[in-house]
């Protein structure tokens, strides 16, 4: 249902393109939040869970980031203390081993203890299962003439019937991500194709003007990753991605909702737990 | 409260059985009734709610929405003088010996014809009438409104008015004393109007040209309607001329309607077609792009009406409306229509009990797709269907009571949408939500008693009752999250819910030019509209109280004092009004409502307030007429986890809201308006804070609605330009210029916060919908 919603809005956005105008408003503080943000996947690599601090909303500082915490993940055998990045573009990420790689149907449980409270708390945790995704079939380029001229990045996959079934895409083109920041990610739920097999969905363009989007020149590599993610992260995403459009139509956008969350004790913010599948393709004109 | 009330009324009725037998067994003096229709004397329209007044006894009635009036008085000889606004008072004298039919056909003010005493009294119907929170306007005071584009509209003109709110600009869907959307029940002819909005609510889907009556109950909703919380906008359609023929139409901007109307037997039978249509696809049509020349875009409306006098004691009427927009291109197609049916029947089982017969039937629907040939190729339908039937009777007891009584019943059929897929490309799935059927139904009694010659008291009950009928499918939830389901055969009741809704109303007449009015009100309301968005759009859906969704009831007080001016020149009023509602309906944050099986699960219950004082005065002063109000209210609800469980404004809360209409004929042919309106701006929900998530930045927010776009004002002027008025001249045209928002005030119509890219400054901006907008209108007609 949220897909049949972006079409509406982007039809009806085209016919009440109002005018527009720059103005003042101000707006009040609020208290500090933990913001925690940390993915674990099935890849095998240095998984990351960064903490920083929320700041007032037209504060154009970078945001403060917490470190000397105490930042611990249990597979619910084992429980891994997450280390401190000595890097000073990355602090405030907390690092897993190198060989590290999340197993899926295990469920994550990831603790943090702060140096300084933050709105009277100290602990924080959230945990996340780690879901299966399905395997991507192929990945197809195929271009259209309409508008400016543009290519659909599609998707050949199988969707399991017997489980609901939420997805991410993220793309890649030559080892460099194309859908940051996360707004840009392409999510999905399966209840329009549940059970179905997903023949060539469209789940990223690349434009023939470069005012617009991406360009693709040929021989670049595009890899597709399909991430198999949680019901609450997708509703996570969906609501970050309502919250960060630039574009609230008052027709079909209901009140703008704080997003939800999955840690505790008043911080915001989301762990998740997912698997990921890939496919690539070389673009040949 | 509800067995206190209940009691009461038992009691009054019972109070007053001696009064009524005795005046009806009156010794010597035996009672007779005058009765008949009141009508235009051009064109043989009812009059609806046109004063029939005996100056000797001081007492009067006023005809109903037939033109039909009724009253006993003793033997005796009697002045009686007929009068409604904007025609010639008729005075006659009548030697009352046996019961009478006596027709009366008005002239219009500025007519002449000799042989008919005439008066130019104003009237002080707004004092003496036991009625409060209501407002009549009619198509000619419409039409002198300025309207955007062009476009003469009921339900931009009835915003004008105090307690009734906008919600968003352009948008139809108006907010009557602090109530939502769906609160409002609008009917045309009898037939309920699901959505009047045309083009996203920027037009409505009444065509003012076949218009004759619009009256909106804001409170004291009379016992014989109910359904909805806080109003009654009754749209009465002309019936069309039955002494000739005549053609109206007009070419504007936007769009070109044109009427046909005329006897089929004259003065017995008439008929009445009326059309409009808009035209800017054909815009797109002259397009040289390939891409803009398949597209479609318009809307219409088609009205049509026949009505026959069979015989002094029976009517019959047949209307329908059929209107659609369409919008479309050849990979997206959208659209929604409206469909309504009305045969009614007048039958006069004598001179003092009026009854009216009503079958309806309507449908409203609309549909989204993408045709066939692509992955996305999918169609979605969905509608609404009522089958309803009502009788309502008006027994004219005496000159001090007239009883109403009546029995409605309504079969909704609700079919929330299949989505299909089309064609074997298409990797959608069907989805279905499954249909849902529901009976509404009422029966009422009400009085309306003369007391001595100050007070007038209205009482009356209504009870209604709603049950669900299966087929269908009841999702179970606890704290909101689905449990099981239920399932219901066809035709299987389920789910039953009734209460009693006394209506209480009356008038204390200090003189002829004041009064004191008080009014309460308890109504229920058991269809609700899922509407998530801040303006409304036409998909929002229509569902019913199931066991999941209890109905709404609405208790409101209403205290007002109306005081006239200048030999009634200026009609002027205060009210007072307290509005609490229980079972309030709203939304969780991100709520999924289109096409989701499980959308009961993603409402929230709670309570809601509203308040406020309306001053009003209407003024009709040699060339000028008009109003000026001014509204102060406040709306607010607390809802089970919204806003942390605390109250919050709804986004149509606005404190302040003024409006100041004026006509101005500066000569017979030309006229100029000017409406100059002012609201605070709508509450809005804006950021606190943000946090780094991901690459970017996302908002935090601390409480609902706490702040406020800024303030609505915009001037309207308009200029009306007739043609020379000849008497027996068959054609007369005039030209209407207007301009919408003259100072070009932009208005914000949504407040959006954006990251400048390259300083990474974060700022608000304002989009604003109309900017000065200017019009022009041909408008003809022939007779």
């Amino acid at each position: 249902m949220k897909k049949t919603g972006l079409i509406i809005i982007i039809a009806i956005g085209i016919i009440l393109n109002g005018c527009t105008e720059r103005i003042e408003i101000e707006l009040d503080s609020t208290y500090t939040r933990l913001v925690v943000e940390g993915h674990i996947t099935n890849e095998t690599k240095a998984h990351w869970v960064r903490l920083t601090k929320s700041v007032d909303y037209y504060s154009t500082t970078p945001a403060p980031t917490i470190s000397n915490a105490l930042v611990t993940i249990n597979d619910g055998f084992k429980t891994d203390t997450l280390v401190e990045s000595n890097n000073s573009d990355s602090a405030g990420y907390y690092l897993t081993p190198t060989n590290y790689f999340g197993k899926i149907d295990s469920t994550y449980l990831l603790k943090i203890d702060i140096p300084e409270e933050i709105n009277g708390e100290k602990q924080y945790t959230a945990s996340s299962k780690l879901n299966p995704v399905a395997p991507i079939d192929s990945i197809r380029i195929e271009y259209f003439e309409d508008w400016y001229g543009y290519w659909e990045v599609q998707l050949f996959a199988w969707d399991p019937a017997e489980t609901e079934n939420y997805y991410t895409f993220n793309v890649y083109r030559n080892d460099t991500l194309l859908t940051y920041p996360v707004n840009e990610v392409s999510i999905t739920d399966d209840s329009y194709f549940n059970g179905n097999y997903i023949n060539g969905a469209a789940i990223y363009y690349f434009v023939n003007d470069e005012e617009y989007g991406e360009y693709l020149y040929p021989g670049d590599t595009i890899t597709v990753h399909m991430g198999g993610i949680t019901e609450e992260y997708y509703n996570f995403l969906y609501e970050f991605q309502e919250e960060t459009s630039e574009f609230r139509n008052p027709l079909f956008s209901g009140p703008p909702a704080n997003i939800s969350t999955n840690i505790s004790n008043g911080a915001i913010g989301f762990f998740a737990a997912y698997s990921v599948s890939y496919a690539s393709t070389v673009y040949q004109e | 409260m509800r067995n206190f009330s209940f009691l009461t009324l038992v009691v009054l009725l019972f109070l007053n059985l001696p009064i009524i037998a005795k005046a009806e067994g009156e010794g010597n003096l035996k009672r007779h009734t005058i009765s008949g229709h009141i009508r235009d004397n051009s064109t043989g329209e009812d009059l609806i709610g046109a004063t029939v007044y005996v100056k000797e006894l001081k007492i009067g009635t006023t005809s109903n929405v037939y033109g039909f009036y009724s009253i006993s008085l003793n033997s005796g000889s009697y002045t009686l003088a007929v009068s409604y606004v904007g025609y010639q008072t008729i005075e006659k004298t009548i030697e009352l010996n046996d019961d009478i039919t006596y027709n009366v056909e008005l002239l219009l003010a500025n007519q002449e014809i000799e042989g008919i005493i005439v008066t130019g009294e104003a009237l002080n119907v707004n004092v003496t009438k036991a009625e409060m929170s209501t407002i009549k306007m009619d198509a000619k005071t419409i039409k002198e409104i300025p309207a955007l584009m062009g476009e003469v509209d009921i339900i931009k003109a009835i915003q004008l008015l105090p307690g009734v709110q906008t919600i968003a600009e352009g948008s139809s869907g108006f907010s009557v004393r602090g109530g939502s959307m769906d609160q409002n029940l609008i009917q045309m002819d009898e037939a309920t109007v699901y959505n009047a909005s045309h083009l996203m609510g920027f037009f409505s889907v009444f065509n003012n040209d076949a218009i004759a009556d619009v009256k909106l109950y804001k409170g004291d909703i009379p016992a014989s309607s109910g359904g909805r919380l806080s109003s009654l906008l009754d749209v009465r359609m002309k019936n069309g001329n039955s002494k000739k023929y005549s053609v109206t139409g007009g070419i504007g901007t936007i769009s070109s309607r044109l009427l046909v109307e005329g006897p089929i037997v004259k003065n017995k039978a008439s008929f009445i077609l009326s059309g409009r249509r808009t035209y800017y696809d054909l815009f797109f049509k002259l397009s040289s792009d390939e891409d803009y020349e398949d597209v479609k875009m318009y809307f219409y409306d088609l009205n049509g009406k026949v009505n026959y006098n069979i015989n002094e004691n029976n009517r019959v009427f047949i209307s329908g409306y059929f209107g659609e927009d369409v919008f479309g291109s050849p990979d997206f197609k959208m659209g929604w229509a409206n469909q309504t049916i009305t045969v009614r029947w007048n039958h006069l089982f004598s001179k003092k009990l009026f009854s009216n017969f009503t079958a309806v039937y309507s449908k409203f629907d609309y549909e989204l797709g993408m045709p066939e040939g692509s992955v996305y190729s999918f169609e979605w339908i969905s509608n609404l269907k009522d089958y309803g039937g009502k009788v309502d009777f008006s027994y004219y007891l005496n000159a001090n009571n007239a009883i109403r009584f009546g029995i409605s019943s309504t079969f909704h059929e609700f079919v929330p949408g299949t989505l299909k897929p089309l064609g074997s490309e298409s990797a959608f799935n069907e989805i279905t939500v499954e249909n849902n059927s529901g009976l509404e139904s009422a029966i009422y009694v009400s009085n309306e008693q003369k007391i001595g010659s100050r007070i007038i008291l209205k009482y009356g009950l209504r009870f209604s009752h709603f049950v669900n009928v299966g087929k269908s499918i009841t999702y179970n939830f606890e704290n909101y999250e689905l449990q099981d389901s239920t399932v219901y055969g066809k035709g299987e009741f389920f789910s039953p819910y009734y209460g009693l809704e006394p209506r209480i109303g009356g008038v204390f007449i200090i003189n002829e030019r004041s009064s004191i009015k008080a009014s309460y009100a308890r109504t229920r309301q058991y269809i609700h509209l899922a509407q998530n968005s801040t303006a409304g759009t036409p998909l929002d859906i229509w569902f019913p109280s199931t066991p999941n969704v209890e109905p709404q009831i609405a208790d409101q007080y209403a205290l007002g004092y109306f005081r006239n001016f200048k030999e009634n020149t200026i009609e002027a009023s205060a009210e007072v009004y307290y509005k609490h509602i229980q079972n309030a309906i709203d939304f969780k944050d991100y709520a999924e409502l289109l096409l989701y099986k499980y959308f009961e699960g993603e409402l929230r219950f709670g309570e809601a307030w509203a308040y406020g004082i309306e001053l009003m005065a209407k003024y009709d002063i040699n060339k000028f007429n008009g109003w000026v109000s001014y509204t102060l209210s406040r709306t607010e609800r607390r809802i089970n986890t919204i806003n942390n469980n605390e109250i919050y404004r709804t986004t149509y809360d606005k404190p302040h809201d003024v409006s100041i209409v004026i006509n101005y004929n500066t000569s017979k042919r030309v006229s100029i308006s000017a409406v100059w309106l002012y609201s605070t701006g709508s509450a809005v929900t804006f950021p606190s804070g943000r946090a780094e998530h991901g690459g970017t930045n996302f908002p935090i927010f601390t409480e609902r609605n706490a702040y406020r776009m800024k303030d609505y004002h915009r001037l309207d002027l308009s200029l009306t330009w007739r043609s020379k008025d000849k008497p027996n001249k068959k054609f007369a045209t005039d030209l209407n210029f207007s301009i919408y928002n003259v100072y070009n005030r932009k208005n914000p119509w949504v407040i959006n916060f954006l990251t400048d890219e390259d300083t990474g400054e974060t700022y608000a901006e304002m989009t604003y919908l109309f900017g000065i907008v200017p019009a022009i209108t041909f408008n003809f007609k022939f007779n």
